[in-house]
């Protein structure tokens, strides 16, 4: 289990990625697209840490996210949390595939977890992006996590769960 | 399940205490990522800015012309930009404020200004340029607000065709998208292609009557209407809020 002070770091980390989000990634679009450092983060999480810990903490972004945008409030806690644990009871798994299979894996969460963040968006009243544009976003949310993903969970393993992190790093290796 | 509490007063206050309290931290990392943030919307747009360069110097050189013959020149440029830029508008007391956050989620689309109710700026006040409706203010705090842009799916206007008597509603459909148009029943044959409609200031509405909405694109079936938003939103720089209460 997580100590308080590794729930501080953990707190913390989300806090500062949602606040880097709203100040800066949010503002800066690439064809329309762009980082999003809380679900990175959470994807990251999910990787490192155990499913309950993870949705918790996948809950706890989620609301900071909802907190810095004017939708319907609740969305991104309950994506985020969904996601991290669910990435967290899948992570064995994917560990298992090694280290070459980490672009895939963080391309294929990310992707996931944008396309249920839009639809579940969708269910209430948000615009999620259709049709070919739906696909050209996804594709660069896949890119991005195929890239960032992995430093996001180096980040996530140092700060949150060392022996996980090591352990990862030992079966990826 | 996900909570639905959309002007729910407690979240409201909880937004706000978000914004102001980490105020400073946003500030802070604004002012240090703002070369990176401008190097990079430099990078993405430098076509749109050489061009947009091109017609600020013929504007400035424009207004140079007109500011030398003008004895009181600040006092008179204000007035010349208020009777040029805002000219649909009558004696409605304004703010206008910077653009200091313009935020896409993926979802909807945050506007930040620096005005808040220290200014007079209250939640659901109408914000405008000189083209015509941008949005209405959702959020205050002492020194900022966000605003709601009209292609939200939230944003619902009445509007008014002062060509035709054409009446309507127009709801927001997305980010880049235009507004779908619900004519009245007795509308729908007053409706025409590039006509242009504007706030229809009617019995309880939020938004003087007369601001410029959108121009309407009729489908090729016909049953289909949009409105081509009248203001740019693609950059906004600088808006003005109206400082009209909502009726109740």
């Amino acid at each position: 289990m997580m100590t308080r002070l590794r729930t501080s770091y953990a707190l913390a980390m989300v806090t500062v990625a949602a606040v880097l989000q709203a100040v800066t990634f949010d503002q800066i679009r690439v064809f329309g697209s762009r980082i999003d450092l809380p679900l990175l983060l959470v994807v990251g999480i999910g990787f490192v840490t155990r499913p309950n810990e993870a949705a918790v903490l996948g809950f706890a972004a989620g609301l900071l996210v909802d907190l810095y945008q004017f939708g319907p409030f609740g969305l991104h806690a309950l994506v985020l949390c969904v996601a991290a644990w669910a990435l967290s009871v899948a992570r064995i798994r994917m560990l298992e595939a090694g280290a070459s299979f980490r672009s895939v894996q963080g391309a294929g969460a990310v992707s996931i977890v944008t396309a249920l963040t839009w639809t579940v968006g969708g269910i209430f009243g948000e615009s999620p992006p259709d049709g070919t544009e739906w696909l050209i976003q996804l594709a660069l949310a896949s890119l991005q996590g195929a890239v960032l993903v992995h430093p996001a969970t180096r980040i996530a393993s140092l700060l949150l769960d060392p022996e996980i992190g090591a352990s990862q790093e030992a079966v990826s290796s | 399940m996900t909570i639905d509490a959309r002007g729910f007063g407690p979240l409201q206050a909880a937004r706000r205490v978000t914004l102001v309290v980490t105020q400073p931290v946003r500030s802070v990392v604004q002012w240090a990522v703002s070369p990176l943030s401008d190097g990079w919307q430099g990078a993405v747009h430098y076509g749109y800015l050489q061009e947009e360069n091109a017609q600020l110097r013929r504007r400035v050189a424009e207004l140079e012309g007109v500011v030398e013959r003008l004895p009181d020149t600040e006092l008179e440029l204000q007035q010349l930009l208020n009777a040029t830029e805002l000219d649909y508008l009558g004696d409605v007391p304004r703010v206008t404020a910077r653009v200091v956050a313009d935020r896409d989620t993926g979802l909807e689309r945050i506007v930040e200004i620096n005005r808040g109710s220290d200014d007079g700026v209250e939640q659901d006040m109408p914000v405008v340029t000189g083209q015509g409706l941008v949005g209405r203010v959702i959020l205050t705090t002492s020194d900022r607000s966000v605003i709601r842009v009209v292609t939200d799916p939230r944003f619902s206007v009445g509007v008014l065709s002062a060509e035709t008597g054409a009446i309507g509603v127009a709801t927001g459909t997305g980010a880049g998208s235009a507004m779908v148009v619900d004519l009245d029943a007795n509308s729908v044959e007053l409706a025409i292609d590039g006509g242009r409609y504007e706030t229809s200031g009617f019995d309880r509405s939020r938004y003087p009557g007369g601001i410029p909405v959108g121009t309407l694109v009729v489908g090729p079936t016909g049953d289909q209407r949009t409105l081509e938003p009248a203001a740019d939103l693609e950059r906004l720089g600088y808006i003005t809020v109206l400082l009209v209460a909502e009726p109740r």
